[in-house]
């Protein structure tokens, strides 16, 4: 197991200087530096400086290193927008709003989405199980924006019952979850669902009931126990997805969190907080997928014991 | 009032397109402490009846009887809680596959327990006590280790065993044994089909069970019923059945059991057709062990020697473990070798490249057991048979066409067959094409591993007769890999017997079953079921020590060798080898 | 001794033709009524884009209208007339041409780097299945929409762009199901048959693998098409997609917006025929791969 893990972290290690480094090459690629936008023209001279004050008139190389080693010791840098803070310090006070509401539309939805797959899984074929596979579909298939568009116009706009913005008092916060949680609800109902179908379709649930037992224990300590792999090791990359904030929400419901900075971040060539914001979540991802084949490896007895005598 | 009273049973099963009638109307009753035998070939519908007797079959069956009860109790109307009741305690089951019929993510003990603890009020802590005594009682020995074994940890005869003594925890009034042993070796077999006999009586159970093979029906009841595509063809006492049957279709499962063939007429030619030489073939493996992973090597096949004379049928025989499929592919060249020379006609094929051996391949073909996945399901039959030449672009595409048209005919499949595609054919029919898809470049050897394992009884006999005459129409040498020893005895002409790796013996076919001298060969033979139930017999069974103890032990001067520590081979007697310890 | 066989009745004609598993698949599909459904609809939209200069009064970009600039559906202008004058509905329409094109020819150009990458992993496995894996991983890390805008800013977007960025995110998708496919078919006896009879791993990739895995590359090839689409409509949303005046949905949902708490129509009709066609395709997506599923579960 240790050598598993140890393994493990070196691939995600390969992978994230890869990632960082593709990341750095890109968003040098784009032409125009920080002071192209319209609205700061500056002399030549000025601008010259302010590069070399910004370390941006040295080789793409050393600029690269010197940015690693700084992440190394989480230093990320200044942004550009406001210099004022560190982008350490933007970044944690951005990430606020979108950890906590989509935190909680995952937070929310899971259990939503695991109780209708069940549900569908044990009715097969009845209106239980149409409803449930159609909000699934819906869920999954729907864009993000398309849902928080029809929420705010079906429930600020329409019907004034709530207000369209997210942030920051709580009641606000309604809508937005609502929406962070439909791609939760519908991954595991789905997930859930076939999951459940397919450990009963094994032919050790035919000797469970040659057995004499319940069909209550046969389901909630079989059937459950053996379909919760794939749910389990779905939830940490699914959490990091949308506990990073989705840029759409976030526009729609006007919420400071991390998805707007993005986008003006990508708008205005704010090296530092672009690099950091892709690093951070690029990284994060990394961590999720890890701890979930970790916990994958925990749950299913044929690693955690070893193999057959 | 019989324990278990069926009448006029029909199963059928709703499928886009029709229903499939599995059960067509079959009675029987079983009363307590009786063996009643259910034998069939696959489709008569065996299984589908007992699953229905417990209601276990999935929703798209629909079942019908003029009675249906076991223990008193009329299963079709019983409800759920009664049902829980009657599966376990009235009857209990036994299926084919030990290891998908457990759950894999609970301990053996575990699931022995809670069927305990849903039939009784008993404390887990007693419950547990009694599994562990369940397992000692099928002759598990570690049996206190085995309680927290996982499923995937144990071998399929312990599986087996486990299953067994679950079947058994609540102490049912019959015994449903569904394939028991069709998954196991045949020492395992025999051990098994000796633990149900011996629990049968100690727990005074009635027994059904339901086989496709004969002998399993010798050993182990008294009273048969004979199964065909849903219908009972013929029933009686055990004896009656294998003396004097009545049924024709009773006539050709027995006399597939007896089937013989004409000898090989052989060659002149001293140069065998294929020889193995030192051939051996060693894995990497990596265990994991706690926190760490060890490697070592397994040794999958240690130095054989095995030689195929030109036009002859030499048979590897063996279990599982014993390293016969590998040496098979190993001389195809589909596995490396990791030591050791394959000679085809005197030439060394071992260490050509693929480029260079590709002209070998018209030499030497071979044909698999799982005829369901031995023909590419997107390709008809004619494409299928005529790839061989395509490959080495033998002759035009219409030539090619022609040529396997014609050996569609050789194989016994009709010309109209040409465009079906594979899933439209029987098992036996698709091995056929395999068998026509193998000769079509003419070889000189044909390499057959295990062929016929997959089919059922009166097919495999028609399988056997087409390669017989195959062979001796072409002249063919074949190596004939299988655990089946009464094919072996019907069709070859020497027998390599394979345990562990090594070849322990080899000779004549008839001085390997008149006259075996390795212990593990005579333990072989003792285990293979009785053709009659007048032969059935109490076995004891050899460990891997004890075998490795009865070794024959040669002096330096019988054996004409030199003295080693590790077992030779010896000649005894012309063409007859044994593996043994020489001293001086 | 002689054949004390019974002889078989083998040598009979062949029996009449049995079903396909096709028919059967056929049959699967055509009970999923939603699925049924989607394909209608997707036909019926795919219809509209190829014809759409026949079904609509005016060209797409023609600024007729100022005069009636914002105003609501009426008999004239079936969906209104958005703020720089133009009908519409025609440019819904059209909008559908753009999404239908770029969902189906990304998901093509990723079905043509799945297929030999996930036929070479699968069949070669070791390191050449590590690497792709490898590189597989990479592209499941990084979050795809980030890494679209990134890259759609580096292009300044356009049509090309956003098909090749689509294509790039889309492909990992079917690599997995051919990989899979291939490396559940690799060890069946007819692909050991072939080698054994002195095929190259190319010939048999070619002749047995790739054939046997129709039905992974297919259910890839629909599934990918809203994954596009959606992509294409997230971009030309965030301004980084196909470039005004191009009518595309995305676009149109971006300036609805402003519009939304009066105006309503500007923002509800695209994204009603977004997520109108999105639904219908991942619906039709979901019952090919659920009636080509040989496993049956839940059945």
């Amino acid at each position: 197991m240790l050598g598993y893990i140890l393994r493990r972290l070196v691939s995600v290690a390969f992978t994230f200087i890869a990632v960082s480094l593709i990341i750095f090459l890109m968003m040098h690629a784009v032409p125009g530096g920080p002071f192209d936008a319209n609205d700061m023209p500056v002399s030549e001279a000025v601008r010259a400086k302010l590069m070399a004050q910004l370390g941006l008139d040295q080789p793409l190389h050393v600029q690269y290193l010197k940015y690693m080693w700084g992440v190394l010791h989480f230093d990320f840098g200044v942004p550009y927008q406001s210099p004022g803070e560190s982008v350490l310090q933007l970044l944690s006070r951005a990430w606020v709003p979108s950890l906590v509401l989509g935190g909680l539309g995952v937070l929310i939805g899971a259990p939503l989405g695991i109780l209708l797959g069940m549900a569908a899984a044990l009715n097969r074929n009845s209106w239980i199980d149409y409803v449930a596979s159609a909000v699934a579909t819906l869920g999954l298939t729907i864009p993000v924006f398309v849902t928080s568009m029809l929420l705010i116009l079906v429930f600020a706009v329409w019907l004034k019952w709530l207000p369209a913005s997210g942030w920051p008092q709580p009641e606000r916060w309604i809508l937005p979850i609502i929406a962070y949680a439909a791609i939760p609800v519908a991954t595991y109902a789905r997930y859930t669902r076939s999951a459940m179908l397919d450990t009963m379709s094994r032919p050790f649930v035919t000797v469970l009931r040659a057995k004499g037992l319940s069909e209550r224990r046969i389901v909630f300590q079989h059937v459950l126990r053996n379909s919760a792999i794939p749910l389990v090791t779905v939830f940490l990359p699914m959490f990091i997805g949308t506990a990073t904030g989705s840029i759409f929400v976030e526009a729609m419901f006007r919420v400071p969190g991390l998805g707007a900075y993005f986008v003006s971040s990508i708008e205005t060539r704010d090296y530092p907080l672009e690099m950091a914001l892709m690093l951070m979540i690029t990284f994060m991802y990394c961590i999720a997928y890890l701890l979930s084949d970790i916990v994958y490896a925990l749950i299913n007895p044929r690693i955690r014991v070893g193999d057959a005598e | 009032m019989a324990l278990v009273e069926i009448a006029d049973l029909k199963v059928s099963f709703r499928q886009y397109g029709g229903t499939i009638n599995a059960v067509r109307g079959i009675s029987f009753s079983v009363n307590e402490g009786e063996s009643l035998g259910i034998v069939g070939e696959s489709g008569s519908g065996k299984s589908v009846s007992c699953s229905a007797l417990l209601r276990l079959l999935p929703a798209t069956a629909e079942v019908s009887a003029a009675k249906l009860e076991l223990d008193g109790i009329d299963v079709s109307k019983a409800r759920q809680d009664d049902l829980a009741r009657l599966r376990g305690r009235s009857a209990a089951m036994i299926f084919q596959d030990p290891m998908t019929a457990f759950d894999p993510v609970f301990t053996i003990g575990h699931q022995i327990a809670e069927t305990i603890q849903s039939h009784r009020n008993v404390s887990r802590r007693d419950a547990l006590k009694e599994a562990e005594d369940l397992l000692l009682r099928v002759e598990i020995k570690n049996a206190g280790d085995v309680l927290n074994y996982y499923p995937h940890q144990l071998s399929g005869g312990m599986l087996q065993r486990a299953m067994i003594a679950m079947a058994l925890s609540c102490r049912p009034k019959v015994l449903i044994a569904d394939e028991p042993t069709t998954a196991l070796d045949v020492t395992i077999q025999a051990q098994i089909l000796q633990l149900i006999k011996k629990v049968q009586a100690e727990f005074g159970m009635a027994l059904i069970m339901i086989t496709h093979d004969l002998g399993v029906i010798a050993e182990t009841v008294d009273r048969v019923l004979v199964m065909y595509r849903g219908e009972v063809m013929e029933e009686g006492p055990v004896q009656q059945i294998f003396d004097a049957p009545q049924h024709a279709y009773t006539k050709q499962l027995l006399a597939s059991l007896h089937a013989r063939f004409e000898p090989s007429r052989g060659s002149d030619d001293d140069i065998p057709a294929l020889e193995l030489r030192d051939l051996a073939k060693a894995y990497r493996i990596r265990r994991r062990r706690g926190l760490f992973t060890e490697f070592s090597d397994f040794h999958a096949v240690r130095e054989v020697n095995i030689a195929l004379p030109k036009n002859r049928i030499v048979a590897i025989v063996g279990e599982s473990g014993s390293g016969k499929t590998t040496t098979g592919m190993m001389a195809m060249r589909l596995t490396d070798v990791s030591r050791g020379q394959i000679l085809v006609d005197g030439q060394d094929i071992s260490t050509l490249s693929p480029e260079a051996l590709k002209s070998w391949r018209k030499k030497m073909q071979i044909v698999f057991q799982d005829s369901y996945s031995a023909l590419d399901p997107m390709m008809t039959l004619t494409q299928t048979i005529a790839e061989p030449l395509h490959i080495h672009g033998i002759g035009t595409a219409k030539a090619q066409q022609e040529t396997a048209l014609d050996w569609l005919e050789r194989v016994g499949l009709d010309r109209s067959y040409a465009n079906r595609y594979p899933h439209e054919l029987s098992g036996g029919q698709r091995q056929r094409v395999a068998i026509a898809r193998a000769l079509v470049l003419e070889p000189d050897v044909l390499v057959a591993d295990e062929p016929t394992s997959a089919l059922d009884v009166t097919v495999k006999a028609q399988i056997i007769g087409l390669l017989k005459k195959l062979q001796a129409e072409m002249g063919l040498s074949i190596l004939f890999i299988s655990h089946d020893l009464s094919t072996v005895k019907s069709l070859t002409d020497s027998v390599v017997v394979m345990y562990r790796g090594r070849v322990v013996e080899e000779a004549p076919t008839e001085r390997i079953f008149s006259d075996p001298q390795h212990p593990y060969t005579r333990a072989l033979l003792d285990a293979v079921p009785a053709t009659n139930p007048k032969l059935k017999r109490e076995r004891s069974f050899l460990t891997a020590e004890q075998i490795a103890a009865q070794t024959p032990r040669f002096t330096t001067l019988q054996a004409g060798i030199a003295p080693h520590s590790e077992p030779k081979l010896v000649a005894i007697a012309p063409g007859h080898r044994v593996e043994a310890y020489v001293t001086n | 001794m002689t054949d004390t066989l019974v002889t078989p009745p083998a040598l009979e004609a062949a029996p009449p033709r049995q079903r396909s598993p096709l028919w059967f698949a056929w049959q699967r599909f055509l009970s999923n009524k939603a699925a049924v459904a989607g394909g209608i609809v997707m036909s019926i939209l795919i219809l509209m884009a190829i014809f759409a200069p026949l079904i609509t009064p005016v060209p797409p970009e023609a600024q007729l209208f100022l005069t009636q600039s914002l105003a609501f559906p009426s008999a004239e202008h079936w969906f209104g007339v958005d703020n720089l004058g133009r009908d519409f509905y025609t440019r819904i329409v059209y909008g559908a041409r753009v999404s239908l094109s770029i969902g189906f020819i990304a998901a093509g150009f990723s079905v043509l780097i799945g297929i030999p990458l996930g036929a070479l992993a699968g069949y070669f496995g070791g390191r050449t299945d590590w690497v792709i894996m490898r590189i597989i991983e990479l592209f499941s890390v990084v979050p795809p929409l980030l890494a679209a805008m990134l890259l759609g800013t580096l292009t300044r977007g356009g049509y090309a762009s956003i098909v090749a960025i689509a294509a790039l995110f889309g492909w990992v998708q079917v690599c997995l199901l051919v990989r899979a496919q291939v490396k559940a078919f690799r060890e069946k006896e007819f692909v050991r048959a072939a080698q054994a009879l002195g095929a190259s791993p190319w010939y048999i990739i070619r002749r047995h693998l790739v054939p046997n895995s129709i039905s992974p590359i297919i259910v890839g090839f629909v599934l990918a098409i809203p994954l596009a689409m959606m992509l294409e409509a997230s971009l030309s949303f965030l301004g980084i997609g196909v470039p005004p005046p191009t009518a595309t949905w995305g676009q149109m949902i971006n300036e609805g917006i402003n519009f939304m708490f009066y105006y309503w129509h500007l923002a509800l009709f695209p994204t009603a025929a977004l997520a109108i066609t999105v639904l219908a395709t991942s619906l039709f997506g979901d019952g090919l791969r659920d009636a080509l599923d040989p496993t049956l579960k839940g059945r």
